[in-house]
């Protein structure tokens, strides 16, 4: 098999095991349903998965994973000012984490299956962010390379804090997240700005 | 019950929570029994069970419990000095962070455990963390700020805390206050500012 349909087997797999989760919860989820849900036979799985539900419940946060994040970037690129692209990156992060079903649903029964992702992933999620946010930073006016370097720090920290854990703000509310980006997210940025 | 019994039982969580703390250090949580605990704590089984009859869990809870309050008294006794918002804020970040960068039972659960205390850190119960010890952070800042300002002021604390305790940073040392200083003053009192000022555009 060519290593891109290779690719595109594995992800059916784990797009299939996603929405078995869905249906029945991760502890019910048989290979027969992850099978008839990837269109794939059980053997293609054990094939791609050799180490079984273990590999592939990992390689599914993974997946997810870095899924979201792609989306993420995707839904804020066309935002044209600092502002925009942190509301909005909130906004869509915090929806998006709601309506990821198989997320809740693992939070609910297994939580301990995001330890490896969350313990390999967050650095370089944190670095993913801030390297997203760095031209911003830039257009922003902010052209000491250091000073930016530790704004997209910041940013990242904060973004990443508050589209898991909300707190006090309400992330769909348009008014609050504007209030919460002036304040906590950008203020620190004032004095860099033309 | 006579008050000799009420201060033996306490003395007895007391020392159930503290040799608790001791095995979590050396062994974690997936690794301490309710046994390790008793016999840390050189107390019987059924002592230990009269002390807790919840067992593990309840111990846990009482574990939680009590190094919580440590780290409030921690805190109240770093901030109780300061004369202005930016010194109280200083003083409750570094302490905050010496304290939890030099508490074993953590540094072992984050070696080897971290889904134990990451399940309170991320998502929802995140977001109950960060009610308990920002309202606990608001209190000590009403010397400083009104009671709004205060409790946001306490959660976005202990965000940063969070934070810097789970992705240590090369660049700024909490438990330093002059790097706590260096986050103060460039994003908590430039946002105090822009709370009070008038929204632009």
């Amino acid at each position: 098999m060519s290593a891109p349909a290779r690719l595109e087997v594995r992800e059916r797999i784990l797009e299939g095991t996603s929405r078995a989760i869905c249906v029945s919860g991760v502890r019910h989820t048989s290979l027969t349903e992850i099978a008839r849900e990837s269109a794939c036979s059980r053997a293609t799985i054990y094939r791609h998965f050799p180490g079984g539900r273990d590999e592939l419940l990992d390689a599914l946060v993974d997946f997810e994973h870095r899924r979201f994040f792609v989306r993420l970037a995707q839904a804020v690129e066309s935002a044209t000012t600092l502002e925009e692209v942190v509301e909005r990156g909130l906004m869509v992060a915090h929806r998006a984490l709601i309506e990821l079903e198989v997320l809740q649903i693992v939070l609910r029964e297994q939580p301990e299956l995001l330890e490896p992702t969350l313990v390999r992933a967050s650095q370089p999620t944190l670095r993913l962010i801030a390297d997203f946010l760095t031209p911003y930073l830039e257009a922003h006016g902010v052209l000491d390379e250091a000073t930016r370097a530790a704004h997209a720090d910041y940013l990242a920290r904060m973004v990443l804090s508050y589209i898991s854990a909300p707190g006090r703000f309400d992330l769909t509310d348009p008014d609050q997240v504007r209030e919460l980006v002036r304040c906590e997210l950008l203020a620190g940025l004032q004095v860099h700005a033309a | 019950m006579s008050a000799g019994s009420d201060t033996s039982a306490a003395s007895t969580r007391e020392r159930v929570v503290a040799a608790t703390l001791r095995c979590l250090a050396a062994h974690g949580l997936r690794h301490t029994t309710v046994d390790d605990v008793a016999i840390e704590a050189g107390i019987s089984r059924a002592t230990l069970y009269r002390a807790f009859p919840g067992g593990r869990d309840t111990i846990v809870a009482a574990v939680v419990d009590a190094e919580l309050e440590q780290l409030t008294s921690t805190i109240e006794r770093a901030v109780a000095g300061s004369d202005d918002v930016r010194g109280a804020l200083v003083s409750a970040i570094s302490a905050a962070a010496v304290w939890l960068t030099a508490n074993e039972a953590i540094a072992t659960l984050m070696f080897d455990e971290p889904a134990v205390l990451l399940t309170h850190l991320e998502f929802e119960r995140m977001d109950r963390t960060l009610a308990i010890a920002g309202s606990r952070l608001a209190r000590l800042l009403s010397r400083h700020l009104d009671p709004e300002t205060a409790g946001r002021v306490g959660e976005w604390v202990t965000r940063l805390v969070v934070s810097y305790l789970l992705f240590p940073s090369d660049e700024i040392d909490l438990c330093d206050p002059a790097g706590a200083g260096i986050l103060v003053d460039r994003h908590v009192l430039a946002a105090l500012d822009a709370l009070h000022a008038p929204v632009a555009g």
